[in-house]
């Protein structure tokens, strides 16, 4: 649909998608699946789906905004898509037909560049279907932990869990990365991103090695904590908050 | 599948998993399939079963009726399943649970009999309810949700059947009479289990330094009591009693690391936005104030710990701060305060300032030395938190803390006696006002007690150190710099505009409605309405402003003024009464038809302080004469004929002068307004007698010499004064006689012409 893949993005979703269509050796790799959450699945959410696709980890991401809100010429005309249905290439398009300079020099374009070949359109959290099977890098349409870039998508993100009583019963951590949207901030926030995920997923796999006392193969819900902290002190300017939610 | 057979399978297992997930049309079929794989020996198999089954049940895709039936085919697994050790696999069946728990417990109501699938569930339960408190993390977060389950499906719904979820599996679904599942003993295991669920919010890490506080545990069981409070209507006053008496804070006591204040924002937050959600699902629900009292409440506790936390950070040993910071912010319990303070070496006894001077009953209990402490008003807390803080200190308490404590207070106030002549008083009561430390100084002794005993228990924690700072010297505000008479002039001038917009946004009431009923007992400008503000400007526009103040700024004296000394001594009103009665003067005329209440109250009140003013002598210029001219002059040419309300204007002002009798009469000659003229002579002569005369001086020039009103002014007189209106007639009799002829002489030529034409 999103045509022309690019080189190294689109390496990385095939990567995936082969691992994930060899599910018991994905799981072994990837023990834990992600999610990342903006206001408009643009910036900071695509920059750190993008970093955590690229390190191979099974990854979707989310918008919580009403709808996707990009800057236009002056701060009060802003361009308006809706989610889920107005592609990354649709937008790309129309913003380089309308001014390709403005577009170019604020970044819009590239950004829509990088999005639309990593994913067809920009989704929204509240409309996600948890549990649908789904044909991108999260086959079976639950992940295990869910970023948030910014404290207003956390408290919606977990608000929207309380509010939908969770059908799957599933547990999932919410762990917010306070990003500032920008795109420098987007760069650094998606390298904590992934640090974060590769210290998780390091946890997740020491404890399925692991062989305790009296159980067995623990998982990596206890160490979390530990983890966020440790991680937190090496990227004190990124706050962290988190919280067990459920599906 | 002969060489490495686990591999094999667990791919064709994958692609099993690949089928269902793209149609999930197969997903009972496969389920059926793998059963027995997942019953096998092989570890590997059963991992991916237990996923597989767990996925089973949560899956959207699958038809929920579906789901049923291969729920009761699937226990006997889970059953099997629930004696793993590997976390994984319990993890997985643990969810799996959760989610067949309302399954099989709706198939139970509509199949009454089947003991046996009930006791198999039942025993999962068991299970499940054992590795909550003992299984790891993992299994135990999903035990939670487990619980969740099992309450919301094992108490009432929403009763009200219009509301009611018909997919919602609950209490009310079950028939009474059934043979297996009995009501009462549902009812109270959900209870039971709802009191263990909330127990994790209950422990408190300050008391238990063994505990194990894991704040996974306290978020999850957070993130699920959200659906219990609004679909269970029962049981939320427990579960929002326990939230709000959960204190996420606390957790900092145990140890400042960077894990610790992570772990606190991370509860703090998870807390708020549970109490957010449950107060937005209900905005007029019975919680709300109160949800939204304990969130300002949190947020200000978590930025006073914060704010002690970054204080005190550099701080070597760290405990003591934020144990302070955490009692500060909420002394729940105060037996937890022995624990955190260590007390292992008795405290040495505090030195005892010299005191010298008047102290308050705060001053003299004070032990503790820390600002914080010290400038901490013990009022702020409810009654019942203070007993319970006194209660518990005075239990944790030793002997010889108490001891040393009550020397010193008696040391000092054996030394205060000594300075304070014996007769007096031994403690002023004033005189320290400007000390912020001791807020409760000027308190009765009872709640003086309370106080000290507050402070009793900060000097332990605080080991009773030196007080020498306890002497804080009287702290007096610096003077303001002061203003020019100018600048005083325009500021009061802004105040006053600014009371004037006041008046104007309230609605006119009607003069009825606004009669106070409370009669002579009124106080005026008691409400701050407009009838309130009215009486504060006129006030100040008489008496308020110092009029007759010698040394106040007075208003330039005129030049008449200084060519007649005597009028140039009296004392003028200052510039700024005169610039508000301007503006009062202004603001009635502006809508004099809606303002006459403010010119009477004014012009009253200008009468009043005249009389009050020459009653004591001083010697000022009346005021009243003055203004209710130039509020007549300013009124009369806009008046019309109708505004017959004018007349209760002239009816209730105090005093009706000459002057004004004459502008009345020139009322009276305008062709237009005269009807309106006479209305007011006449109903000043009926209604206000000591003012007839006047009116009748006024008609009887009316009468003598102009025509036009002649008759009006004849029907007046002739019922107040008819001596007048024969003399009157008697002269212009005498008159006439003396020019009869002329008279006659005109009136046959008029005659005349008449007729020829």
């Amino acid at each position: 649909m999103q045509a022309q893949p690019p080189q190294q993005a689109s390496s990385a979703i095939l990567e995936t998608s082969a691992q994930a269509s060899v599910d018991g050796s994905e799981k072994k790799d990837f023990p834990l699946k992600f999610c990342t959450v903006c206001a408009s699945n643009q910036n900071r959410s695509m920059e750190a789906h993008l970093v955590l696709s690229l390190a191979s980890y099974p990854v979707i991401s989310f918008g919580t905004g009403s709808a996707v809100r990009l800057p236009g010429p002056s701060i009060d005309k802003p361009n308006i898509y809706a989610f889920n249905s107005t592609t990354y290439d649709e937008m790309y398009q129309e913003l380089k037909h309308k001014d390709p300079r403005l577009y170019t020099a604020n970044g819009l374009l590239g950004m829509l560049d990088r999005n639309r070949h990593i994913k067809g359109s920009p989704e929204r959290w509240q409309d996600w279907k948890v549990g649908v099977p789904r044909k991108d890098g999260v086959q079976d349409g639950v992940v295990d932990v869910v970023f948030t870039c910014e404290e207003r998508c956390w408290d919606i993100v977990v608000e929207d869990l309380l509010n939908r009583n969770s059908p799957l019963n599933r547990l999932v951590h919410i762990i917010n990365v306070d990003i500032k949207d920008n795109h420098e901030e987007a760069v650094v926030g998606g390298k904590g991103i992934l640090e974060l995920a590769h210290m998780l997923t390091a946890a997740a796999k020491e404890e399925r090695e692991k062989y305790g006392e009296a159980y067995m193969r623990d998982s990596v819900d206890k160490r979390v904590p530990e983890v966020l902290a440790s991680w937190q002190e090496k990227f004190p300017n990124l706050p962290a908050l988190w919280t067990v939610g459920y599906f | 599948m002969a060489a490495t057979p686990v591999a094999d399978q667990l791919r064709q297992l994958g692609d099993a998993r690949a089928l269902v997930l793209g149609d999930p049309v197969y997903w009972p079929q496969v389920l059926h399939g793998i059963l027995p794989i997942v019953s096998g020996p092989i570890v590997e198999l059963r991992r991916w079963g237990a996923d597989f089954l767990a996925e089973t049940f949560s899956t959207p895709v699958v038809d929920i009726n579906e789901k049923q039936s291969l729920a009761v085919t699937c226990l006997d697994t889970m059953v099997r399943l629930m004696d793993e050790k590997e976390a994984g696999i319990l993890k997985s069946v643990v969810q799996c649970s959760a989610s067949v728990y309302p399954l099989v417990f709706r198939y139970m109501c509509n199949n009454r009999d089947d003991q046996a699938t009930w006791d198999k569930m039942d025993m999962i339960k068991s299970k499940i309810l054992s590795l909550w408190d003992s299984g790891p993390v993992g299994v135990r977060l999903g035990c939670i949700k487990f619980v969740q389950r099992v309450i919301l499906v094992q108490s009432r719904g929403v009763t009200d059947p219009r509301l009611a979820d018909r997919s919602e599996i609950s209490l009310t679904m079950v028939p009474t009479n059934h043979p297996v599942l009995s009501l009462p003993a549902l009812d109270a295991e959900a209870q039971g289990l709802l009191d263990r669920l909330l127990s994790i919010l209950h422990e408190d890490p300050r008391l238990d330094k063994t505990l194990i506080y894991d704040p996974a545990l306290i978020t999850a069981t957070l993130n699920n009591l959200s659906v219990i409070v609004k679909t269970r209507a029962p049981l939320a006053h427990k579960i929002l009693s326990a939230v709000m008496n959960f204190n996420p804070l606390a957790i900092i006591a145990k140890a400042n690391t960077v894990k610790n204040r992570l772990m606190m924002q991370c509860m703090e937050k998870t807390v708020r936005v549970l109490l957010m959600n449950i107060a937005r699902a209900n905005q007029n629900g019975p919680y709300t104030a109160k949800i939204s009292q304990h969130i300002t409440r949190l947020s200000q506790a978590k930025a006073e710990v914060l704010e002690e936390l970054s204080r005190k950070r550099p701080a070597p040993s760290q405990t003591q701060p934020e144990a302070e910071a955490i009692k500060r912010m909420k002394v729940e319990n105060a037996q937890a305060q022995a624990v955190i303070t260590p007390t292992a070496t008795p405290p040495p006894p505090p030195p005892v300032a010299v005191i010298t001077g008047p102290m308050t009953y705060g001053q003299l209990y004070t032990l503790s030395t820390d600002v914080a402490m010290t400038s901490f008003d013990g009022q702020q807390l409810p009654i019942d938190l203070v007993l319970q803080i006194i209660v518990g200190s005075i239990n944790s308490l030793s002997q010889q803390t108490l001891q040393t404590a009550i020397a010193a207070v008696n040391s000092r106030y054996t030394a205060l006696m000594a300075y304070v002549p014996p007769a007096s008083v031994p403690i002023p009561q004033d005189g320290q006002v400007s000390q912020a430390a001791q807020p409760g100084a000027e308190e009765t002794q009872g709640e003086q007690v309370e106080q000290r005993d507050i402070e009793k228990k900060e000097e332990d924690e605080e080991e009773e150190e030196e007080e020498r700072e306890l002497q804080l010297g009287k702290f007096r505000l610096p003077p303001p710099t002061s203003l020019a008479p100018e600048e005083m002039h325009d500021i009061a001038i802004q105040a006053i505009d600014r009371m004037f917009s006041v008046v104007d946004q309230f609605d006119k009431t009607s003069l009825i409605s606004r009669k106070s009923k409370l009669g002579a007992n009124r106080l005026a400008a008691s409400n701050w309405d407009r009838e309130g503000w009215i009486a504060v400007l006129t006030r100040l526009a008489t008496r308020g402003m110092g009029d007759t103040a010698p040394d106040t700024v007075k208003e330039e004296v005129k030049g008449k003024d200084e060519e007649n000394g005597e009028i140039a001594q009296m004392q003028v009103p200052t510039a700024l009464s005169t610039a508000i009665r301007e503006k009062l003067y202004n603001f009635v005329i502006a809508d004099f038809r809606g303002r006459m209440d403010v010119a009477v109250s004014w012009l009253n009140e200008e009468w009043y302080n005249d009389q009050v003013m020459s009653r004591a002598g001083v010697n000022r210029e009346p005021q009243y004469r003055k203004w209710m001219m130039k509020v007549m002059d300013g009124i009369f040419p806009f008046l019309e004929s109708k505004d017959r309300l004018f007349m209760r204007l002239l009816s209730e002002i105090p005093e009706v002068t000459v002057e004004l009798m004459q502008k009345v009469k020139m009322l009276c000659l305008d062709p237009d307004r005269a009807m309106l003229g006479i209305q007011m002579l006449h109903y000043l002569a009926m209604l206000r007698p000591p003012v007839r005369d006047m009116c009748m001086d006024v008609l009887e020039d009316l009468y003598q010499n102009h025509v036009e009103v002649r008759v009006q002014a004849q029907k007046l007189l002739q019922k107040w004064r008819p001596e007048a209106l024969a003399a009157i007639d008697n002269a212009q009799n005498n008159t006439q006689n003396a020019n009869g002829m002329t008279a006659t002489l005109v009136q046959r030529n008029g005659a005349t012409t008449a007729t020829i034409n």
